[in-house]
């Protein structure tokens, strides 16, 4: 099943896929346009991964000094960051280089600790997409990718769909797509991730309590490119959705 | 879990702490702070966050793993956030700040600051955070507190926060310049360099005006 969270008349509902957009769970049924859409889950710790996919890794050799046989790249993200599908994020005047990274994000169901990788999955609620901006103006080498790149407001979009697991036979085997403007600049498969969903889990609970809204963003393939004020993002993943956001400039923002 | 409702405010549950906020740490990296992998000295704060995982108000007992010796007992001091937060002026931070809270962000103790080690961060109630919010009335008043560290009873180390690189204030601005921070959501102003450690079995208390925090090593 897929659900989403959206605003609509003044209170947050849950909807449904419908072919005319979406239905909410009273019946009502309404066009993608006519809501706000949000998270469609209750945003726990944001965990990301950096440097998940070979192709990824290869794109980026020059400026590295890691291999992909190194402990995985992990960040904390925090929840202010988070907007909806079809949401603005803020391109700041000035910066050379923002690129989105489509991600395959994974939605803890129940609390997993310590967890072996054949029981891994188990713990998955289910999955959504996620666009993790980065703005490489502002890289610096100290705990990189450093917040101001990563943690910025609108830099976490997540949706539209939430899908549940069981309807995820295999989270090692989705097409990932990003276009710009209706382009596509971007595809890959999760197939080529460097740690596994079931590995990054087996990872993660060794040292830390993941617990149900977590959310594991993990990674981006290769194809990342600058986008720019005005550009209309969609990253789709086959089977999960397509998430839109559309980038604006800072007198949008009244800046 | 924390005690997440401190009348009149209720935290956020998310904690966020800065890096290098100690003249004294990037010192102690010296000549290297211009080499690979770092390349330069940090411009902006170096943040990071503690998740709820980590977050627990009283007795804490956080687990080292079978190869670590010992824990840094960072204590520090938590700025409470009674609005949302975006481009605060250094001068306008009352308005935002409700009051300090006595947190210890206790971290395995790591060489390397190029990549954000999660995983020395990130541990199960390594994030200490006192029962009590200290209204602040104002930010200079950060500067006159002393936190004192005891292991097992023992005397071990006294922290102030004065002549950090980023001031409290300061900190606020350039945090909230690019990301806004929420109501009930905490700032660290820092961690100082030579931090007390405990080892495997310690018992540590932390004292101090705005309250206490202790845990046990296991």
């Amino acid at each position: 099943m897929k659900r989403a969270r959206v605003a609509y008349g003044g209170a947050v509902h849950d909807a449904f896929p419908h072919q005319q957009g979406l239905q909410l769970a009273d019946g009502r049924i309404l066009g993608e346009a006519d809501v706000v859409w949000l998270s469609p889950f209750e945003v726990g710790t944001i965990i990301a991964l950096g440097l998940n996919y070979a192709d990824h890794v290869k794109e980026l050799s020059k400026e590295l000094t890691v291999t992909s046989k190194d402990e995985p790249l992990v960040f904390i993200k925090g929840p202010g960051s988070v907007v909806g599908h079809n949401g603005q994020t803020r391109r700041p005047n000035g910066v050379a280089f923002m690129h989105y990274e489509c991600e395959l994000a994974v939605v803890i169901g129940k609390t997993a600790k310590s967890v072996k990788l054949q029981d891994a999955l188990q713990h998955v609620a289910g999955y959504t997409v996620c666009n993790d901006y980065a703005i490489r103006d502002y890289l610096e080498n100290w705990y990189r990718p450093n917040l101001r790149v990563k943690n910025r407001d609108g830099g976490t979009v997540l949706g539209p769909w939430f899908v549940d697991a069981e309807d995820v036979p295999d989270p090692q085997a989705l097409e990932l797509r990003t276009s710009v403007n209706g382009v596509v600049t971007q595809s890959g498969t999760t197939a080529n991730m460097i740690n596994s969903v079931a590995a990054l889990i087996e990872y993660l609970s060794s040292f830390m309590t993941l617990s149900a809204g977590d959310v594991i963003l993990t990674g981006t393939p290769d194809g990342v490119v600058n986008v720019n004020e005005g550009d209309v993002v969609e990253c789709e993943i086959e089977g999960i959705g397509k998430l839109r956001n559309t980038l604006v400039g800072d007198p949008t923002f009244q800046r | 879990m924390i005690e997440f409702d401190q009348d009149p405010y209720r935290l956020s549950g998310t904690v966020y702490g800065v890096l290098m906020n100690d003249p004294k740490s990037l010192d102690a990296i010296g000549g290297a702070v211009n080499r690979a992998p770092y390349k330069a000295a940090p411009e902006a704060p170096v943040l990071y966050l503690k998740p709820r995982n980590t977050l627990i108000s009283q007795n804490t007992e956080m687990q080292l793993a079978a190869n670590e010796a010992a824990v840094e007992i960072n204590a520090t001091i938590g700025l409470v956030f009674k609005k949302a937060a975006c481009r605060v002026r250094k001068e306008d931070v009352a308005d935002v700040v409700a009051g300090m809270v006595l947190v210890t962000d206790l971290t395995i103790p790591h060489g390397s600051f190029y990549r954000p080690s999660v995983r020395f961060k990130a541990r199960d109630h390594s994030c200490v955070v006192a029962k009590s919010i200290v209204p602040l009335n104002s930010i200079h008043e950060i500067g006159s507190v002393e936190l004192s560290v005891e292991i097992n009873g023992a005397h071990a180390g006294t922290y102030s926060f004065n002549n950090m690189v980023r001031s409290a204030d300061q900190l606020v601005a350039d945090v909230t310049d690019f990301m806004t921070l929420s109501r009930g959501d905490i700032l660290l102003i820092g961690l100082k360099a030579d931090a007390v450690l405990a080892k495997k079995g310690d018992r540590f208390k932390v004292t101090s005006s705005l309250g206490t925090v202790n845990g046990v090593i296991a």
